[in-house]
This record gives C-alpha cells, structure tokens and sequence, in this order.
C-alpha cells in the first residue's frame, strides 16, 4: 500500500535579478492512498505536480513536508545508501525512455537484474521472458539509437519489470509514442496489472486515460481535485 | 562489493573499454604523453643530480703543513677534521708522497729534476687534501683552522685563493637544484592535470548514463567499479608501453650522453639496469594511480 499524507513539495525559485527567494509549489497538501495491486491513472495539464507525486515515490527527491510511505516503509527519512534498495522495488518507465546508450536492449534489461546482484544463469532466462512480453526478442543486439519510440520504450518497460517490482511507475510512458503504439504500452501495463503489479500510470493523454476505466486521480496545482471510482479524463 | 559485482564491474569495463576504443585510446595516449613527461623528468633530474654531484666533487681544499709539524701533530689534526660532520673525506699527502707525485709529473722535464738534485733535500710540503659535504661548508672550515690551536702548524689554505670561486659555484648549485625541483613539480603538475581533465572530459560523456543507473537502483560502487576497471586498464597498458620504450631510449641515451655526464664518470644506462625495478614501479604506479583517481574523483562527481 503506498500512503501519501499532507505531503507537500516546493522547489525555490530564484527571482529574475537572483534577489527574492519565491518557492512553487509542485504539490500541496496531497493525502492519497493507493492499494495493493490498483491501477490509478494520475491526470491533469503539464505542471500539475503528476511526476513531482511520482519522483517522491522513488526518492527521487524528499517531501517538503508530510510523509510518504510504502508498505509501511517510511520513506520520507530514507538514508542514502538504502535508496538504491528501495528503487529494486519499483520499476519507473519514463516519457523520455532513460536508456543506457552505451549498452544493448538485451544488457539495459540486464542491469537492472545486475545492480540487484541477480545470479547470471537467471539473468539469461528471464531477461529473454521480459523481451517476449513486451515483444523485442528480435531486438535484443540492438542500441536504443537503433530503436523507435515504441520500441526503445517497450525496452524501458521490460527494464522496469526486470526486478519484478511490486510497484510500476509510468510518467508519460506514451507521450512520445503515436496512438498505435500508445495503445500497445497500455495493453501491457494493464497485463503487467492483472499479473499483481500496483500501477501508478501520470498521463494527460485523455484517450489513454479514458480508455483504462480504474481509477482516476486528478491534480491541479499540485492539489487533489477530483477522484473517481472507474473515471475518465475531466478537468 | 561483493564477488559478483566485482565480476561484473571488470566485465563491463572491458566491455566499455572495448566499445568506446577511441574514446579509449585517447585517454591512453594521453597517460602515455603524461608518463613520457615524468620519464623524461626523472632522466634529467638523475642526470642533473649526478652533474652537479660531479662538480661538488672537484672542489677541495688543500691545508698545507709547516715544516714544524711532525706526523703525530698531522695525524691529530686529520683526526679533528674527520670528526667533523660537514667532512666527508680527509687525506693525509706526506712530503714523501708529495715528491713522488711532483717528480712523476715532471719527468719529461730534465731541468727540474736536475734542480731538485741540487737542492738535495725536499722542499715540499705535506699536506691534508679536505674534501666537505657541501661547497657551502669551506668557509667554515677554513675558519676553524684559523684557530690558535692549529694555526702553528698549519703553512697555507688554498680555500682563500679559490674563496671566491667555490663560493659562487656553491650559490650556483644551489640555485640550479631549485630551479630544477620547481621545474619538475611544475612540469609534474602539468602532466597529472592534463591527464585529469582528459578523464573527467571523457566521463562526462558519460553523465547521464550515469544518472540513469542511479535511477534504476544501482549502488555508487556499481556505478564506479566500471570506471574504475577502465582508469585500471588505460593506466597499466600505458604505463606498459612506457616500460616498453624506456630502457631502451635510456641506452641509446646513455651512450651520447654520458661523455658529458659527470666527466664520464656516470653511466646512465646502468643506472637504469641497477633501478629498473624502482623504475617500473614508479611508472606502473603512476600511471594507474593518475588514471584511477582521476576516473574515481570524476565520476563522484555524478554521484552525490
């Protein structure tokens, strides 16, 4: 269960002459819970503070205040040699894919079977599984320069399942992706779901959003405006 | 780290060295433009060592006894004199001695010989040839010997005929030894930050990737360690290659050098044969160690 109570980011802003400190906030006073194994869509326009909610789930920055937790682990106070455990558990598929340039799909997937110290014998069976999933095994040897948007994201998915996490995080997965591919990632991630997998999915695109019918969490300036059962996308 | 993370951080930086070769060529052959700097450093600096080494060893001052003092009163006053800690060397010529080496020098020439036939006995002096620590140390010892207690004894100091000139050849080498060492701390300087910045250029191709490994949960060390594996191996095959060309310059060197090394009295090539382990350590080392810390800082930087 990932617990979001009165959490609260701002980031400082230096004004145009580096004179008065202003402070934005990204998100205000957000309390969310989310359960086990639920598929939220996070909706709302650009700026909004969807992946500010996201970046605080895998300690990619701190809370300003209130408190963020998952499972029960506090991860508000995380220390900093434990964020690389608590991001073996939560796999993040980003709009601009984040690939390793310098290594192949088949290697990108890898590592993040490597970095959890995963035998190699279990690396060469499942990394070939994930590929199959998400429909790569015939790109395994290629670069992410060599893939297209679908594909270098689809290889980002698999990467994100690599540790099976418990946790998915997809901030904008298809926002560089056109509609025939958008759709694909959402058939996967709702499998990926279905397997057992809590789902966090930020997105504005309403197609996407309308066509999951779960959970819908809308922010605005950084607040909780709206929340629907089995939603669509309103602003 | 444990095992398997070492093994693959080695893995992957072979990898990575492999896959960006130019990339890593040219951080090689920068350390390797480095290496050769501080192998030609250390061949002056020997060189220059044993030059001025060489020059020191030249000077001496010769104390000339009077004819009033017998073997026992010299032997006493060499023994004073090698007490001393800015002596190194003191050596005892009697007049004996001193009309041998005279009437050998001066074989070739009947009339001198002719003339000290005639005067029957022998008008030279014995005497103590001084030999300091340094050349700074001849005034003082000079000084001393001034002192009532030898002063009986003692007929000439050829220190103050030359004071002058081993005065200002002791400030001349004094000079030249730090000139030298600020050189080679300069130029040494130089070379380790060229190199470091080389590095850290290369790493910094490398910033996002870096990013993106922390995103996905990998440890700093795991980060590192590939980093790590290629400073390790951009820096051995260097500070192999160096190996490789050094021994055999330095003979080749040798060979022209030495005539104005030392007045001939300085082998460079054996030098090189006697340090060659010292030699090898010293390149292995800073090769590796200028590459690893370089690639180690660099890469921190990305990490915190």
């Amino acid at each position: 269960m990932i617990l979001f109570q009165h959490a609260t980011k701002m980031y400082p802003v230096r004004g145009a002459q580096g004179g008065t400190k202003k402070e934005i906030v990204a998100l205000d006073d957000v309390t969310l819970e989310i359960a086990t194994g639920e598929f939220v869509s996070i909706v709302g326009q650009s700026g909004a503070g969807k992946s500010t909610l996201l970046r605080l789930l895998f300690a990619d920055e701190p809370p300003t205040s209130g408190s963020v937790s998952i499972d029960g682990w506090d991860i508000t106070t995380i220390r900093p040699w434990q964020i690389p455990h608590l991001r073996r558990q939560i796999g993040v598929v980003f709009q601009d894919f984040k690939l390793l340039q310098a290594k192949t799909v088949f290697e990108n997937v890898a590592f993040a079977m490597e970095v959890g110290g995963a035998p190699t014998p279990e690396i060469r069976r499942v990394v070939p599984q994930l590929l199959k999933l998400v429909n790569l095994s015939e790109n395994a040897d290629q670069y992410p320069w060599q893939l297209s948007g679908g594909e270098a994201q689809r290889t980002s998915l698999a990467r994100a399942l690599a540790f099976r996490p418990k946790i998915l995080l997809a901030d904008e997965p298809t926002g560089n992706l056109d509609a025939l591919h958008a759709w694909d990632l959402l058939q996967l991630l709702l499998k990926i779901n279905k397997l057992g997998t809590t789902v966090l999915l930020a997105s504005h695109d309403e197609a996407i959003v309308n066509a999951v019918k779960r959970r819908v969490v809308t922010l605005e300036r950084g607040k909780v405006v709206k929340e629907q059962k089995t939603g669509t996308y309103e602003l | 780290m444990n095992f398997l993370a070492f093994t693959r951080a080695l893995r992957w930086g072979l990898v990575h060295y492999w896959r960006n070769i130019w990339l890593s060529l040219a951080a090689t052959g920068v350390l390797l433009l480095t290496l050769a700097m501080l192998a030609l450093l250390l061949i002056v600096t020997v060189v220059g060592r044993e030059s001025l080494k060489a020059i020191e060893a030249k000077v001496d001052v010769t104390v000339f006894m009077a004819d009033t003092a017998t073997d026992e009163v010299i032997l006493a006053i060499k023994a004073d004199l090698e007490g001393r800690a800015d002596i190194t060397s003191v050596q005892y010529v009697t007049k004996e001695q001193a009309l041998a080496t005279f009437e050998a020098h001066h074989r070739a020439n009947p009339i001198i010989a002719q003339a000290l036939q005639e005067l029957g006995e022998n008008p030279l002096q014995a005497s103590l040839i001084v030999k300091a620590e340094s050349p700074q140390a001849y005034p003082q010892i000079a000084e001393s010997l001034k002192s009532p207690k030898y002063q009986p004894y003692i007929g000439k100091v050829t220190f103050e005929d030359n004071r002058e000139v081993i005065v200002r050849l002791s400030a001349v080498l004094r000079t030249l030894r730090r000139i030298g060492l600020i050189l080679t701390i300069a130029i040494a300087a130089i070379a380790v930050l060229v190199t470091f910045n080389t590095i850290r250029l290369a790493i910094y191709g490398y910033h996002e990737e870096i990013a993106i490994m922390r995103l996905v949960g990998a440890s700093p060390w795991f980060i590192k360690g590939p980093f790590l594996i290629e400073g390790l191996l951009s820096g051995s095959i260097s500070a192999l290659l160096t190996l490789l060309y050094f021994f055999p310059f330095v003979r080749i060197l040798s060979s022209r050098v030495s005539a104005f090394v030392a007045g001939g009295q300085f082998d460079l090539a054996r030098w090189s044969a006697e340090n060659a382990l010292g030699v090898s350590f010293l390149f292995l080392v800073s090769g590796i160690l200028l590459s690893t810390v370089s690639s180690w800082i660099a890469v921190r930087r990305y990490l915190r």
